[in-house]
């Protein structure tokens, strides 16, 4: 009975083991990709002449879709801020996706808004629309606000869609705070390339306790709250590090909600956002990619590593906690919803790497982990474990995990520098110290509970609460 | 005591189990890479202060000294020029800035004062520079180096710039098409005919650019490259034929709009509309079924431009009516040529999608 | 000595047009951005207004539609980087008086200045 036992263990270890290395080798080998990728990016990107497209005739005229609900705290500056975005043609359509606070009213008081008669199609089954709005003012004519019934901010988009006039569509979180050039680096992916180019997407930076004023960034600030200032260093692993690579060899799948650049036919044809999953924006990617390979049509998707949008990540742990959750579900149940080209060599790299990595390492590494943690309880009171060498395993995981943020805060140095004061090196560094022990687990844990409430039968959405973007004129002001 | 320590050490390590030995090393090795990344990352940022800091000192001298050269008559040109090459200009730092600077005045200024900041970067010795950094062989120094000459419209012998006009990397290849264009005193697409690869729609958008803005040439005859072999240098030829107005050439552009590729269609399609060639509706009206959607866009569009309400009628017919995209084009339309029946048209096709009359 | 009031955020340009403006005998107030140009606006008047399209925190077409509504006779010249023929025909349409495309002369500018200026 105990050799049957210790065989279990040994081999149980040896699994966790194994499963362990194989992540760790699979970032490092994303690390040295990305770090190609990134200086080949600032390569091909160090002369740029914006005059001759902004003058040129040949850019596509974009439409700019941001759902909105219930932002009346900052609804018309956001708006103003979109309207001054850098590119010679675009309209902003904002959806109010049946708010329950007066930003339809703010809206109309302050961009001279009325009702106007627009034909327009469902490409996509949405709500009901219950008015469109122009603007009277000249100034304002490339403005476009839709009121419809609440479903959601996948129905919002896909309201979006069936109105807009153009054919290339970014979509946005109407908060979010873009850089003033956004729109021309996010449409170079479109017009540089010999594909098909069916999306492109951004980086997201984190915007808690930056300088705003009128929805435009003046200052990056690091985060006051450690929950957001780990945040920084998780999106500078995920965007420089992980989305980088997967873009060199154009596998991406993901194409964050809050910033991303698409075709809108194929957008259409694909069925437009999933209403019935809380990863949107996921999902979508992975479709209209399926729908492209299952044609056989050569296709590409762009990604942009420059800091062009900045957004605000949870502050609270709460929050934190019921995101990472929702991310979950998304991850699971794009996964699940496409499980058919999970190891099909029909659908080349994307069957064979590009969801096997989201299976195994996106979705299964905290679940695998959890089980660990509870298999090293079990062993412990079984008086299995051998604490040394509990402690020197801990030691070089905790090691492999600082040196892992340690690079991606390398990265942002040598790249885009954003983080400018002297003494935000030191904070993110001891940021990075304390992650694996009090943020990580915590990470993990929604994780577990994510799937959980899956199994329950839980979709709905993680309320975000916001706390409203740090910003001084208007305090001032009140 | 030393001794004992050291002792001490390898008795302990020796006992340990093997997995711990590996543990030990693994941590090790990780914490000394993360201690060099980490030493890296101020290092880095001692560089990169540093060197902002000059950077900026450079800039905003320049830009006192740039704006007195160009706009300050009194300014003893020769002296102060022999000053700032003498003082300014020492480290690579201070002339790649420099440069810099330079291009983006130019970039924003034309005439006269374009003229004189061409003069000024040969007088400040740059020109030197940007040969050495051409022949340095990395193709992103050889690309910036092509760049800045062709802004500045420096003349090099010919043969340097050629051989990279097929160029394996997209944006050597580009830079090099711009500076064959800007340096032309005529026929600035020669180019094309050397060309093997096909131009991207970003690579089009500067040539057009270069061309509207840079060269001061008769336009080329832009018919000649309508049977070249790659299609997207026969598209940019077609929108070219009617960016510039070329109507003697509009006989020569009907084949196309039969064309089996929907890119040369669309185009050709939308060049005879902007030439106002109204007898194009007569061509495309007939067929307008046969095409694809994004043809029978472009159709309707044309009709738009060149047609009346009776032209658009003709198409009507020919419309799905589970169509929607062609529907609402055509619509609106429709409601652009009568403007007075606008509302009815609305309310009649609203009443059509709520009970599907 | 005429005031005009130079509304543009890039700061070469700014520099330049400040330094040919001022050289020409004009008293030239900058505005960085639109949030800025708008509040000069509200306090001041001007002899002529020099403006860019493209602007930080409000569009050089809200700038126009405010200086049309309130002061409809200071002449208003648009110096942008847009050739499109619709953006320089709204611009018209909303009223301005000139229109001049980056890259510019800034020889030309300063002759242009002078000419509305005389007519006003």
């Amino acid at each position: 009975m105990g050799s049957i036992l210790n065989h279990f263990t040994e081999i149980a270890s040896w699994l966790f083991l194994i499963y362990g290395s194989i992540i760790c080798s699979g970032y490092l080998f994303t690390a040295i990709y990305s770090l190609i990728e990134i200086r080949d990016y600032k390569r091909r990107n160090n002369f740029e002449d914006d005059i001759a497209l902004l003058q040129s005739l040949n850019l596509p005229a974009i439409s700019i879709l941001a759902p909105a609900f219930n932002e009346g705290l900052n609804i018309v500056e956001n708006v103003r801020s979109l309207l001054t975005i850098n590119y010679p043609s675009f309209e902003i359509v904002i959806i109010n996706d049946g708010s329950s606070d007066n930003s339809l009213e703010l809206l109309i008081k302050e961009y001279d808004l009325e009702p106007k008669n627009i034909l327009y199609h469902n490409f996509i089954e949405t709500k009901e629309i219950k008015n469109i709005y122009k603007s009277t003012n000249k100034a304002f004519k490339n403005l476009t606000v839709v009121d419809k019934k609440n479903g959601g901010k996948a129905d919002a988009l896909n309201t979006g869609i069936n109105i807009c006039q153009h054919n290339v569509i970014c979509c946005i979180d109407v908060d979010c705070i873009l850089e003033n050039d956004a729109m021309l680096k996010l449409i170079k992916p479109f017009l540089n390339n010999g594909n098909k180019v069916i999306a492109s997407g951004g980086v997201i930076r984190v915007a808690n306790s930056c300088v705003i004023e009128d929805g435009r960034l003046i200052e990056v600030k690091l985060p006051d709250t450690f929950v957001a200032r780990v945040q920084v260093l998780e999106y500078f692993r995920a965007f420089l590090m992980g989305r980088m690579a997967w873009s060199r060899v154009d596998r991406l799948l993901l194409i964050s909600g809050a910033f991303g650049m698409f075709d809108k036919q194929i957008v259409i044809e694909a069925g437009g956002y999933n209403t019935n999953t809380v990863g949107e924006d996921m999902e979508l990617l992975v479709r209209m990619r399926r729908m492209m390979q299952e044609r056989g049509v050569p296709y590409t998707v762009g990604f942009v590593p420059d800091p062009l949008c900045w957004t605000e990540v949870p502050q609270t742990w709460e929050v934190l906690q019921r995101q990472r959750n929702r991310w979950t579900r998304g991850t699971a149940e794009t996964l699940w919803i496409h499980r058919k080209m999970m190891f099909n060599p029909k659908y080349k790299i994307l069957g064979m790497l590009s969801t096997p990595f989201w299976f195994f390492f996106e979705w299964l590494a905290p679940l695998i982990e959890f089980t660990g943690i509870l298999f090293f309880i079990v062993l412990l009171f079984m008086n299995q474990i051998s604490l040394p060498v509990f402690l020197t395993f801990f030691f070089a995981v905790y090691t492999f995990a600082f040196l892992f943020s340690v690079t991606a805060l390398f990265f942002e140095e040598y790249s885009f520098q954003q983080y400018k004061k002297p003494s935000y090196i030191f904070k993110l560094i001891g940021t990075a110290l304390l992650e694996p022990i009090i943020y990580h687990p915590v990470v993990m844990w929604s994780a577990v509970m994510g799937n959980f409430d899956l199994l329950r039968g839980k979709n709905s959405w993680g309320v975000m609460s916001r706390a409203g973007l740090s910003n001084p004129v208007k305090e001032k002001k009140k | 005591m030393f001794y004992m320590y050291f002792f001490d050490f390898d008795s302990f390590w020796s006992e340990l189990l093997w997995i711990m030995k590996f543990n030990i090393l693994l941590s090790l090795f990780f914490t000394i890479f993360a201690i060099g990344f980490f030493i890296a990352i101020i290092w880095i940022r001692i560089y990169k202060n540093l060197r902002n800091e000059k950077k900026k000192e450079q800039h905003e001298l320049l830009i006192e000294f740039l704006n007195s050269f160009l706009f300050d008559e009194d300014f003893e040109k020769e002296k102060e020029i022999r000053k700032f090459k003498e003082e300014h200009l020492r480290s690579s730092l201070e002339i790649k800035v420099t440069i810099k600077e330079i291009l983006h005045f130019h970039e924003n200024l034309k005439g006269e004062s374009a003229r004189e900041l061409e003069a000024l970067f040969s007088k400040l010795g740059l020109v030197e520079y940007i040969l050495l950094d051409l022949k340095r062989g990395s193709w992103y120094t050889t690309a910036r180096a092509i760049n800045a000459l062709s802004e500045l419209c420096i003349v090099v012998p010919d043969h340097q710039i050629e051989i990279y006009l097929n160029d394996p990397r997209n944006e050597v290849r580009q830079q090099s098409q711009l500076y064959s264009l800007k340096l032309a005193n005529e026929n600035p697409l020669q180019f094309l005919n050397k060309t093997v690869r096909p131009l991207t729609t970003w690579q089009q958008i500067y040539i057009e650019n270069a061309l509207k803005n840079f060269y001061k040439g008769p336009p080329p005859d832009f018919s000649q490259w309508l049977d070249h072999e790659l299609l997207s240098v026969v598209e940019f030829s077609i929108r070219m034929i009617a960016r510039y107005n070329q109507f003697e050439h509009i006989q020569k552009l009907l084949p196309f709009i039969k064309h089996q590729s929907d890119i040369i269609r669309w185009e050709a399609i939308n060049s005879l509309s902007s030439l106002e060639y109204t007898e194009l509706l007569e061509l495309i009206i007939p067929d307008f079924k046969k095409n694809s959607r994004l043809i029978k866009l472009e159709i309707l569009e044309a009709v738009n431009k060149l047609g009346s309400h009776e032209e658009l009628k003709r198409i009507g017919d020919q419309i799905n009516t589970t169509d929607w995209e062609l529907r609402i084009k055509y619509l609106n339309i429709e409601q652009g040529f009568l403007p007075d029946k606008k509302e009815r048209i609305y309310s009649q096709f609203m009443l059509e999608k709520q009970f599907g009359i | 000595m005429k005031k005009i009031l130079v509304i543009e955020d890039n700061p070469m340009v700014i520099k330049s047009l400040e330094f040919k403006l001022t050289k020409d005998g004009h008293d030239v107030i900058i505005a960085n951005d639109g949030r800025e140009a708008m509040k000069l606006l509200i306090e001041n008047e001007y002899d002529l207004i020099l403006t860019d399209l493209m602007l930080p925190f409000v569009t050089g077409n809200e700038l126009i539609s405010y200086i049309k509504k309130n002061t409809p006779n200071t002449p208003i010249i648009v110096l942008s980087t847009s050739t499109q023929e619709n953006i320089i025909m709204d611009a018209f349409n909303m009223g301005v008086d000139d229109f001049i495309t980056k890259p510019f002369s800034p020889n030309e500018l300063s002759l242009r200045v002078k000419r509305l200026l005389s007519k006003s």
